[in-house]
């Protein structure tokens, strides 16, 4: 009742919804993002160990976000949460040099699932504010971005600590999906 | 390329990195977290070569990799370089040497804020670092001396057979050829004086190598030489003009001095900053990369 209720609402006030997977290496700042969407604060983070989801509002949008351990043992475990979801977000830490190949590996291995075949991709490029983080020019190189075929990727610099650039980013996955609904 | 036996090995080594990190946590000395005190940590910074709960290796992760790089115990796989590194450290390693000049009396910090202001003390600003090198911690028990081969890397003179054998006896033991002794040698480090010493050989040694050895010690070289290749091209990176676009790049004061690629049309007007950097070469239409369009964009 009360859900049909919710629903009725919704759809007078035009409502929508959107579920999200934030995914990306261990301590790329996943769950610093999530918390700062939700809560406009940073708040100490502990490595998620499973799994954090959050409803996030945003421009008459309600975001589910999935936010995944990135664990080498937690990675495997992506590939179940990826039902159903309508954008995947994955958050790189442009100042780990060493670990972007493998981010790149994930990355890679991950959009290669069927259900995630006509997904479309938002890169955050995180933690720029660190002195040695790449640009996004050169996080799109080395994860090969370009090289993609047939889909919709898009990348956005981000500093989760200050939140520079996450709306920019959810920004373009609204769009994304309004010009998917049309066609 | 995956093989099977790939696969099983990379189990096998798995497998023996737990049991030795397990006998590694297991020592008095490493029963507590390094920073708070807390009761048995399962996180470690490979770095420092300090274990840590899982509140404080929170906030090493939040210093950045260029202070401390966090990894689990039991959800991370680990490689050689990683397990020798930490093993040859630990807690009271790392008291020893980043404690050294600790005020006595010092109360361990409560407060999350408190312990990060702390922890950024000891390990960033180096406050309480010994002024003198602590010797590191023998490997010996662990039995992982056979497996490194990355340690040696370091050494000017590659290529060189002829380096002096006292070296070897400092350096890890290479494991001897046949993958199927690993779990043998544990046991029998002994077993491990070098045939062939793999992983020492220089660049000259390269058209040589393939026609006599075997297969996974092949696989093994090339991914060294990549490893070092790799090296090269991170130091490179350093240097080069991705440090020097970024630090021209606006500071974060608002989304608008964001650099955005390609630029959204809902935020910004001002065209992609990216155009600027010299190091992309499809960056010449404005910011749009090749290979993605904006035709089939929403606002086309």
């Amino acid at each position: 009742m009360g859900n049909a209720t919710q629903k009725l609402f919704s759809s007078l006030l035009g409502k929508q919804e959107m579920r999200i997977m934030m995914v990306g290496l261990d301590a790329a700042g996943k769950t610093t993002i999530l918390y700062k969407l939700k809560l406009g604060e940073i708040i100490t983070t502990i490595p998620t160990i499973g799994f954090n989801v959050k409803t996030v509002e945003y421009k008459n949008i309600s975001f589910t976000v999935w936010d995944v351990g990135g664990q080498d043992k937690n990675r495997p475990l992506w590939r179940h949460y990826i039902q159903n979801i309508q954008g995947l977000i994955f958050v790189v830490d442009s100042n780990d040099r060493e670990r972007i190949a493998e981010a790149k590996e994930e990355l890679y291995r991950l959009i290669s699932e069927d259900e995630l075949r006509e997904a479309s991709v938002l890169v955050y490029a995180n933690k720029q504010d660190l002195p040695n983080a790449m640009t996004v020019a050169a996080v799109t190189d080395k994860i090969g971005l370009h090289s993609l075929r047939n889909r919709e990727w898009y990348i956005q610099a981000t500093c989760a600590t200050t939140g520079d650039g996450l709306y920019e980013g959810l920004d373009w996955l609204v769009c994304n999906q309004i010009k998917k609904a049309r066609n | 390329m995956s093989t099977r036996a790939e696969r099983e090995k990379q189990t096998n080594q798995n497998e023996r990195h737990k049991n030795i990190l397990a006998k590694f946590l297991a020592k008095e000395e490493n029963k507590f977290c390094a920073d708070c005190l807390a009761k048995g940590p399962r996180w470690v910074s490979w770095n420092l070569g300090v274990l840590l709960c899982i509140r404080c290796s929170g906030i090493h992760r939040s210093l950045g990799v260029h202070i401390s790089k966090v990894k689990s115990v039991n959800l991370d796989t680990w490689t050689n370089e990683q397990m020798i590194k930490v093993c040859s450290r630990g807690n009271g390693w790392g008291r020893d040497y980043y404690e050294a000049n600790l005020p006595t009396g010092h109360k361990r910090p409560n407060t999350d804020s408190s312990l990060e202001y702390f922890i950024r003390d000891k390990y960033e600003r180096k406050k309480y670092l010994s002024s003198s090198d602590i010797p590191l911690r023998s490997i010996e028990e662990y039995g992982i001396t056979g497996e490194s081969r990355e340690v040696p890397k370091k050494k000017k003179e590659v290529g060189k057979i002829s380096a002096p054998i006292s070296n070897w006896k400092t350096s890890p033991t290479p494991r001897p050829h046949k993958p199927t002794n690993m779990s043998q040698d544990q046991q029998q480090p002994q077993m491990g004086i070098p045939q062939q010493p793999m992983g020492y050989h220089g660049y000259q040694q390269q058209a040589t190598m393939p026609t006599y050895q075997q297969n996974y010690q092949q696989q093994h070289w090339q991914q060294q030489q990549q490893q070092q290749l790799q090296h090269q091209m991170h130091t490179l990176n350093i240097g080069n003009t991705g440090m020097r676009s970024h630090s021209s790049m606006p500071q974060m004061h608002g989304a608008g001095g964001f650099t955005q690629y390609p630029p959204n049309p809902l935020t910004s007007s001002q065209p992609s900053l990216m155009g600027l950097d010299p190091t992309m070469g499809s960056w010449g239409n404005g910011g749009i990369p090749m290979g993605q369009t904006l035709s089939n964009q929403l606002w086309k």
